[in-house]
């Protein structure tokens, strides 16, 4: 399980930006992380990934924690992040073969892999092309390539959908479901409500740094007292503070 | 265009700018300078050898022919554009001969300058051996002329935007028209006159009737000026630490594919390091250059000294350079979210430095070898106490860098 327990932080210390926030992510489970642009979303999720220390609680992975076993921690999380994120002087190809590298993967098992993804994301022909002359959605695909390849026990994905073409959103949407029902466990950031109710079991919902409903739709409902809203409408509700 | 001269004039103002304050900085530091003087003592040096010790039937002028053609064929026009220009300039493009113009008198200026330092180095040489000092002057002029010709020509083939064979033949047209007008400068047959002034004229008819109507080349001159200032930078750095530089990508897809075959790729960082260093990084550059600075030291300089002191010499410049493969890179995230650790990463980059520390000592002890500075026996020494210097220098390193947060 991912645990996230009363975690506190930021990028300074002086002001946090997320305040005591707890949630879990169970395997085979998918949680929304919803929340207006400077919530706290991302934030939360570089403490996750241990790209920014918290000022206070902690983060374990299956009762670990980064500084108890980094290379352990590490190999279970597999990250999609908002922005494109690559290596100029690498083709999608040695992208690819990096990440295999990372993670261990056999050659067979990459091989099969890989192709597989290319095939399904129609990247077969750019495979030995550089990413600056990519288009935003396909530097967005190298991204989903690279950790859908790893099968991480646990996926952080922000804002996966932004920039990619309608193929790619239903393709990545399949695979994010197929994996949930292999058993990896889920944290996805994004602003497209419709695509998080079809997705989520539970949703962790941020304003301004701190949990404002979690749970299950059902859940929220009766935290907001709203029983028959829909998760568009809960939203609204916590942004413009009706729900207090 | 009164919107576009002053931006183009104030980024000339800028660059240069920041180019005097660089070499302000670089002049006012101590070792620099000394090592200037140094090389340009040792080429007066060499020069004064070359021109006395070379046999009357050298041929000379023909390399003094090919030297030139090169200079002249090679020119590059500095557009000035910039990867924002693609945007908010595109709608002024109406406007853009002017600035066209503006940095057409710039480039020529510059490279008329260029010109005449390779000319006045080659002056005692045509002197010497080619011809009177009169014909020299007559060919200065000519040349100069020549070089704003092929700018021009340059100017056109952007507006081409010509690929694949027919730029090829469009550059095999430049080479072979100003080989020809070189030669004619330097020895002005009157039975080639004719012919000297007609293919220039009749080529640039032609570019002008194949361009008249033809788009501004943006991507080509984003590109170029990307790349011209990255060269400048890279050269700069040499001397001093810049930040923030972005180098261009190079393929270099036949040496990757060497590299693929027979390095590892079970290990993230070798795997990352060799493709950084051949493609990206300027290390790459750093190796060949000195390996070229030193043979030509071994060449110009016969003492054998002058060998024994320039190899270690070279190893280790080269070497001391390396962390930057780790600490001055610029990599994703990513790095930090492998679950490798910083220690495999320190030891891929110890790998492939002892590698390029073994090939440079091999290469650079090849040179006074061949030039009969040292004998097998010495030599094989000299590669020794090279290889010994270098690979002290990586563990020295190593420690560091396993020590240093700057790693992954």
């Amino acid at each position: 399980m991912l645990s996230i327990q009363n975690i506190t932080g930021g990028y300074s210390r002086t002001s946090p930006v997320i305040h005591n926030l707890t949630f879990q992510v169970n395997p085979g489970e998918t949680v929304g992380l919803i929340g207006l642009n400077g919530a706290g979303k991302s934030t939360t999720m570089k403490h996750i990934l241990g790209l920014l220390n918290a000022h206070s609680g902690s983060i374990t992975i299956d009762g670990s924690t980064l500084s108890d076993q980094p290379e352990d921690f590490r190999s279970k999380i597999g990250y999609i992040p908002e922005m494109p994120l690559f290596y100029p002087e690498l083709t999608l190809w040695e992208h690819l073969e990096l990440t295999a590298s990372a993670y261990g993967l056999s050659d067979e098992i990459f091989h099969k892999r890989a192709e597989q993804l290319l095939q399904q994301f129609q990247m077969e022909r750019a495979r030995n092309w550089f990413p600056d002359t990519f288009s935003k959605g396909m530097q967005q695909k190298i991204m989903i390539l690279c950790t859908f390849l790893t099968e991480c026990k646990y996926l952080i994905v922000d804002e996966p959908f932004v920039g990619l073409d309608p193929i790619a959103i239903d393709e990545l949407a399949m695979l994010l479901q197929q994996r949930k029902e292999k058993g990896t466990g889920i944290l996805i950031s994004t602003h497209i409500l419709d695509m998080a109710e079809k997705l989520c079991d539970r949703y962790v919902c941020i304003h301004q740094g701190n949990i404002a409903l979690a749970g299950t739709i059902q859940e929220m409902r009766s935290q907001a007292k709203r029983p028959h809203a829909t998760l568009h409408e809960l939203f609204i509700s916590v942004v413009k503070g009706d729900h207090r | 265009m009164k919107q576009n001269k002053p931006l183009l004039q104030q980024r000339i103002h800028i660059t240069w700018t920041k180019a005097t304050r660089i070499i302000t900085l670089i002049a006012s530091g101590g070792g620099t300078p000394l090592v200037l003087g140094i090389l340009l003592i040792g080429f007066y040096v060499a020069y004064q050898t070359l021109l006395t010790e070379l046999p009357a039937t050298f041929p000379f002028d023909w390399v003094v022919w090919g030297i030139l053609t090169y200079i002249l064929s090679s020119v590059e026009f500095r557009p000035w554009i910039e990867k924002a220009d693609l945007v908010f300039l595109l709608p002024l493009e109406h406007t853009m001969p002017a600035w066209r113009k503006t940095a057409f008198l710039y480039s020529a200026g510059m490279a008329m300058l260029r010109l005449t330092i390779v000319l006045f180095l080659l002056y005692p040489l045509y002197r010497v051996r080619i011809g009177t000092s009169l014909e020299w002057w007559t060919a200065i002029s000519m040349l100069l002329a020549l070089q704003v010709w092929t700018l021009w020509v340059r100017v056109m083939e952007d507006h081409r935007k010509l690929q694949g064979f027919s730029n090829i033949l469009d550059q095999a047209c430049l080479w072979g028209i100003t080989a020809f007008l070189v030669f004619w400068s330097l020895h002005p047959y009157q039975i080639y006159t004719v012919l000297a002034l007609f293919l220039p004229i009749a080529h640039s008819i032609w570019l002008y009737k194949t361009t008249k109507t033809s788009q501004m080349p943006w991507m080509i001159w984003q590109k170029r000026e990307s790349i011209i200032r990255h060269r400048w930078q890279s050269l700069a750095s040499w001397f001093v630490e810049l930040r923030g530089v972005e180098p261009p990508i190079k393929k270099r897809t036949w040496l990757i594919a060497i590299i693929h075959r027979f390095t590892t790729k079970k290990e993230p960082f070798t795997y990352l390091y060799w493709r950084t260093l051949i493609r990206r990084s300027d290390l790459f550059a750093s190796f060949y250059r000195i390996w070229i600075w030193a043979a030509l030291f071994v060449v110009s300089l016969p003492y054998a000294w002058v060998s024994w002191a320039i190899t270690p010499l070279a190893i280790g410049l080269f070497v001391l350079q390396m962390p930057r493969l780790i600490t001055q890179q610029t990599y994703p995230l990513w790095v930090k979210l492998y679950p490798v650790s910083a220690r495999r990463a320190v030891h891929s980059w110890a790998t492939i430095t002892r590698i390029l520390t073994a090939l440079l000592g091999l290469l650079l002890v090849i040179m006074p070898l061949v030039m009969k500075r040292v004998s097998y026996i010495e030599a094989m020494i000299l590669l020794l106490i090279t290889w010994a210097i270098g690979f002290v220098i990586i563990g020295w390193n190593k420690r560091k860098l396993s020590h240093s947060n700057q790693v992954n």
